[in-house]
């Protein structure tokens, strides 16, 4: 039962996280440690590869190119790169990101947010249809078969089934850029039709912050999928673009894998004309070749023959014994599914395990964020208290691990979302300055952080001044004849005053100054020499009664504009147009 | 081939949509269909001879440019600010609307429009108010999404302007 986890594939998920820091940070750090570890476990090959290059009179500034490259290639031929790796990656996992195993978000509609909710209900309730009607087979021919095979794998009935109901194609894909929705390159399957991609990328750019208001900013994932009719679209996201694929029918888990390849490439090669982008998409034409290795099809089901047939034969009785011969494959099978969730699960790294007086023991590490590895067990069947764990501390920088230590360390408030991808941590919402300032400083401490994107920020105070500038302006202090208040008007100037009080706490935060202008107005009966000096007073007047209130300030100007600004509300160019009204300069 | 997503802003039902859908589609209904989110329509457009493709993102009415979500501004390489001509103070709001812009993206080219100038016995901008504006620097084009007047060159001059500023 030891070592379950095989170290081909924990090496290649560290591949690929080097590969990310390699790829998208784009520091040299990340290629020395590499090649440190190159040197450290292969010297002679190293050498000899050395002296290749030199003749060749590679550079090592050419070297840091070719070498991710290198290690793609070799990544496809065969294993020996990362069996060679393996010892001292192995040390190295903590220093390394472990990359979220992006979950999915359930298939959804773009309508509105109730349909959203709907729909999101709706497509569950057809998947789990389609289980039912797979497991309905089960005791078919093909149930059968299917049944065997799950006991032969270890994987569980269910998931056999829908692996061989699998029939799918991608049909289009899509690659965006993030910052405009534009398009900055996309490729179809023969024979299909394909009508305004530019649109169709600007709409899924939408859709994806649509969906996002929709569940509120505590979502926290991004979209990653959703259903149009009969077709899917995966999202896969990357730091300047995302890729959206087209699918018809069910695509195994494996093509996000594909998908997140391309992009990590697309990203390699072009990362720099993606960040200048501004419209012209023919440096993207190099990337067809890529994107049309993501326009898969699977065809036909895979037929087993002649032995499962021969079970096939034995019917009910055939059931029956499998039933019996599967019970002693079903605590094998149990734990499989077990370690597959654990495998699964962001923050645990599972590098070992072992039987200790008949209890399971776990070797690796836990963040200390993540629930324990007990928790994981679910519906597989195997006693939380036949597992004990012997995990080491460390930290996960996936990103739901970094966004929450980040929300403890800053002390957010929950007004805040954050985001978090290659580094960068990325805020969202609104704060007052006062917290955005000290999270700037404190962000740097965050392990995993090495830049905040405040892009998506709002300070607080800043939409609170705008708020009251236009509550302000939108009031009218309206006066008789002359220069007195109509009834009223005084519980106006009043909220005026508190208002003007507001605004000016907010500017003092914010380092911003107001001006205020106090116009008075006249209507149109009398002389115009008449009307200006009334209109004047009247502003005046309100001047007084602020100053009374304690409002002080010298940035107040007043003038009386007389008829100039007759109220579009008036009927008559009578009363309403005895007025004073406001203006606010913010600055 | 150049790409350019330019947004349409201003108050609730000052003509946005139905400029848009003069443009692309040279229609033009009386029934008003309010927007909701947002939707987009493209349109080819050649200026010298600089083929652009225009994504253009019609966005719900609003006075207030914090109200919408991020994704709908973000990129944009400039955009239409629509008020209408019988109701001035949508053109008050075009200013509200400007400045938040300014402080959430920048600057970034624009133009006004002034719409529904078909309907002059409604008509309430006098032109001291338009002189106003393009003493502010603000270009401004007179617009009608009924009969199409002024509707092509819209679209036409913004679409310059973004070539203009990324040269
Ligand atoms: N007479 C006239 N009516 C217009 C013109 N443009 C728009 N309208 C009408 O004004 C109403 C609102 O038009 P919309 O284009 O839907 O306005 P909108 O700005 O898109 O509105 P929201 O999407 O809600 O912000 C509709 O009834 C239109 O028929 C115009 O140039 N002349
Ligand atoms: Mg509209």
């Amino acid at each position: 039962m030891a070592n379950r986890s095989h170290p081909g594939e924990i090496i290649q998920g560290v591949l690929r996280q080097a590969r990310i820091e390699v790829t998208n940070r784009n520091e040299q750090d990340e290629l020395r440690k590499l090649r440190d570890l190159l040197l450290k476990e292969e010297q002679s090959e190293l050498d000899q590869l050395k002296s290749q290059l030199n003749s060749l009179e590679l550079s090592s500034e050419e070297l840091s190119e070719i070498l991710p490259e290198a290690i793609l290639i070799s990544n496809r031929k065969n294993n020996r790169l990362k069996e060679a790796l393996a010892p001292s990656t192995i040390e190295a996992i903590r220093a390394i990101i472990r990359q979220d195993p992006k979950y999915f978000s359930d298939a959804i509609y773009p309508v509105m947010g109730p349909a959203i909710r709907k729909s999101v209900l709706n497509s569950l309730r057809s998947m789990v249809e389609s289980i039912n009607e797979v497991l309905a087979n089960s005791l078919s021919l093909r149930g059968l078969q299917w049944r065997w095979q799950a006991m032969r794998t270890g994987k569980s009935f269910a998931e056999v089934a829908l692996v061989n109901s699998l029939l799918y194609r991608v049909e289009q894909v899509f690659l965006i850029h993030r910052e405009t929705g534009l398009l900055l390159k996309n490729v179809v399957a023969p024979r299909i039709e394909m009508e305004h991609p530019e649109m169709v990328s600007g709409m899924l750019t939408a859709i994806q912050d649509f969906v996002r208001d929709s569940f509120g900013p505590n979502t926290q994932g991004t979209l990653e999928k959703l259903q149009v009719g009969e077709l899917n679209v995966w999202i896969e996201q990357g730091p300047r673009a995302y890729l959206a694929a087209v699918i018809r029918g069910n695509a195994p888990h494996d093509l996000r894998i594909v998908l997140q390849n391309t992009l990590e490439r697309i990203h390699l090669d072009h990362g720099h004309s993606m960040k200048a982008f501004s419209g012209d998409a023919t440096p993207f034409e190099a990337t067809r070749q890529m994107l049309a290795s993501c326009l898969l099809v699977q065809t036909s089901t895979p037929r087993k023959k002649k032995p499962y047939l021969a079970w096939g034969g034995l019917g009910l009785i055939g059931t029956l014994m499998l039933g019996w011969l599967g019970f002693v494959g079903w605590q094998n099978w149990q734990w499989d599914s077990y370690l597959e969730n654990l495998n699964n699960a962001p923050g645990l790294v599972i590098t070992r395990t072992d039987t200790e007086n008949g209890k399971q023991v776990l070797y690796g590490l836990r963040d200390p964020l993540a629930p324990p590895a007990a928790s994981y067990v679910g519906n597989s069947g195997v006693d939380p208290d036949d597992i004990v764990e012997r995990l080491e501390p460390y930290l996960s920088f996936s990103p739901q691990f970094v966004t929450a230590r980040a929300r403890q360390f800053l002390n957010a408030p929950e007004s805040i979302s954050f985001s978090y991808a290659n580094g960068t941590l990325f805020l969202h919402g609104r704060a007052s300055n006062e917290w955005l300032e000290s999270a700037r400083d404190a962000a740097a401490f965050i392990p995993g952080v090495s830049a905040i994107n405040e892009e998506g920020m709002i300070a607080s105070e800043s939409s609170r001044m705008m708020d009251l500038k236009i509550e302000i302006e939108k009031t009218t202090i309206r006066f008789s004849r002359g220069r007195l208040l109509l009834d009223g008007q005084e519980e106006l100037v009043q909220e005026i005053v508190t208002k003007l009080n507001g605004l000016e706490q907010l500017a003092k935060k914010t380092g911003k100054t107001t001006r205020i202008n106090i116009l008075g107005h006249s209507d149109s009966i009398g002389s115009e020499r008449i009307n200006n000096n009334i209109s004047r007073q009247r502003a005046e007047f309100v001047q007084n009664m602020l100053k009374l209130r304690g409002i002080t300030s010298e940035n107040i100007v007043i003038s009386g504009l007389g008829t100039q600004r007759l109220s579009e509300f008036a009927e008559d160019n009578t009363e309403a147009n005895r007025r004073v009204t406001f203006e606010v300069i913010i600055e | 081939m150049l790409q350019k997503k330019i947004c349409m802003l201003g108050a609730p039902a000052v003509g946005k949509t139905s400029l848009i859908s003069r443009y692309v589609r040279q229609i033009f209904s009386d029934t008003y269909l309010s927007t909701i989110g947002v939707k987009i329509d493209e349109k080819d457009v050649f200026t010298g001879n600089q083929h652009i493709k225009l994504l253009i993102w019609d966005l719900f009415g609003t006075t207030d440019p914090l109200n919408l979500p991020d994704s709908y501004l973000r990129g944009m390489a400039g955009y239409i600010l629509v008020a209408d001509g019988t109701r001035s103070e949508t053109l008050e709001m075009a200013r509200n609307i400007k400045s938040g812009i300014d402080e959430l993206r920048g600057e970034l080219p624009f133009i006004v429009a002034i719409n529904k100038h078909d309907l002059d016995a409604e008509w309430q901008i006098a032109p001291e108010d338009i002189d106003t504006l393009t003493g502010m620097g603000w270009e401004i084009v007179i617009t009608s999404a009924k009969s199409g007047a002024g509707v092509e060159t819209l679209f036409q001059q913004l679409a310059g302007k973004t070539v203009e500023l990324a040269a």
